[in-house]
């Protein structure tokens, strides 16, 4: 590599020192650049890379250490909210993903055992919807509804009725082919319910307590909650900083 | 380091680069790359750190620009009477920590920086 490609290349890497620090330094450091490849030990790509990874470390270790301009701090903390904004929604969706999982394989498993000839009566009321320990739990429960969206059968009770829907969800959910919906029946009861549409107009429901759900959302939200306010901080900390002591030239 | 730290003591402990750059210059004045040499000797330092950090030291008033070479390209810099004290007051420190794991049976084995 010839010295005027090798300084070219040095001389762009200085973009990452601050500008005050690069307008007092770059004629020195481009000196050092062209003694160190003139007395060079070992080969230019190799020196290069040095000085690289050098402009690097130094340039980011000078721009920490030098205070933010308004206007920089404004967009650094407004990106930062950003990405911090898109990856607690990311992750909010997620983990309420995660809640369609199992009422769906219980679907696919009660569709599979009608399909084999089974009747409704694979479905017996074991468990309360309501108990707080079943809402606090991963279990699932699945019922059968006739195409007026009537319970036939469920394997669970809430008040010790079958879990009644409104009746207005499965016509359309037959017309839309959306399967997954969040169903509140009652203020501290939300289930994340997934719904087949069988061949013989009847539907195949099953559903998950949102609560264990919810509260990883909630850790989730405090997670990011706490990065952002550390964010704010940090973007704080640069902007009022004091200025690195850049002498000037005598 | 800020202005208002005038004794040598307030300056301590050093950094492996300060003192590298103020041991460089205590036989007298150096422009930058012939400072990165010679602390080169003791620690790993490329150009950003050691202007990054003379710009320090020069802030400090450890360490002062004497002149420019005759193509204008170097400058040459010089180590105060302020930065002599740090650096005697540092090596103090440090001789008394070598004292000290003398004394606890620690000997010296050649180290190539």
């Amino acid at each position: 590599m010839k010295l005027d490609r090798f300084l070219r290349i040095y001389a762009l890497s200085l973009h990452l020192y601050p500008k005050t620090f690069r307008e007092r330094y770059r004629e020195q450091l481009l000196d050092a650049a062209r003694q160190a490849y003139g007395e060079r030990e070992f080969g230019h790509g190799r020196l290069l890379l040095a000085y690289l990874r050098d402009s690097l470390g130094s340039g980011l270790w000078e721009r920490v250490s030098t205070p933010l301009r308004p206007l920089h701090a404004i967009l650094l903390t407004g990106a930062a909210t950003f990405v911090l904004l898109a990856m607690a929604v990311g992750a909010q969706q997620i983990v309420r993903r995660q809640a369609d999982i199992k009422p769906r394989q219980a679907v696919a498993s009660i569709a599979v055992t009608l399909e084999a000839g089974g009747d409704e009566h694979i479905l017996e009321p074991r468990e309360e919807i309501s108990d707080l320990d079943w809402l606090r739990s991963d279990h699932t429960f699945a019922a059968i509804y006739n195409p007026a969206g009537e319970p036939i059968a469920a394997s669970a009770t809430l008040h010790g009725a079958f879990p009644h829907p409104p009746s207005v969800i499965f016509p359309r959910i037959r017309r839309t082919g959306r399967t997954v919906i969040t169903w509140q029946p009652e203020n501290r009861v939300r289930l994340a319910l997934t719904v087949r549409p069988l061949p013989n107009g009847n539907y195949i429901v099953a559903g998950q307590s949102l609560l264990p759900f919810e509260r990883r959302e909630s850790a989730l939200r405090l997670s990011f909650a706490i990065a952002w306010g550390l964010v704010l901080c940090a973007a704080g900390g640069l902007f009022f900083r004091r200025s690195a002591p850049y002498a000037p030239l005598r | 380091m800020s202005t208002a730290r005038t004794s040598p003591e307030d300056h301590l402990p050093l950094t492996p680069a300060v003192f590298a750059i103020l041991l460089a210059l205590a036989d007298g004045e150096k422009h930058g790359y012939a400072i990165m040499q010679e602390a080169r000797e003791h620690v790993s330092m490329g150009p950003g750190t050691l202007y990054g950090t003379l710009d320090r030291l020069l802030a400090a008033g450890l360490v002062v620009e004497t002149r420019l070479s005759e193509d204008e390209r170097r400058r040459y810099y010089r180590v105060t009477p302020l930065g002599k004290r740090v650096l005697t007051a540092e090596t103090a420190r440090l001789q008394r920590s070598v004292s000290m794991a003398h004394e606890k049976g620690i000997r010296p084995i050649e180290v190539k920086a």
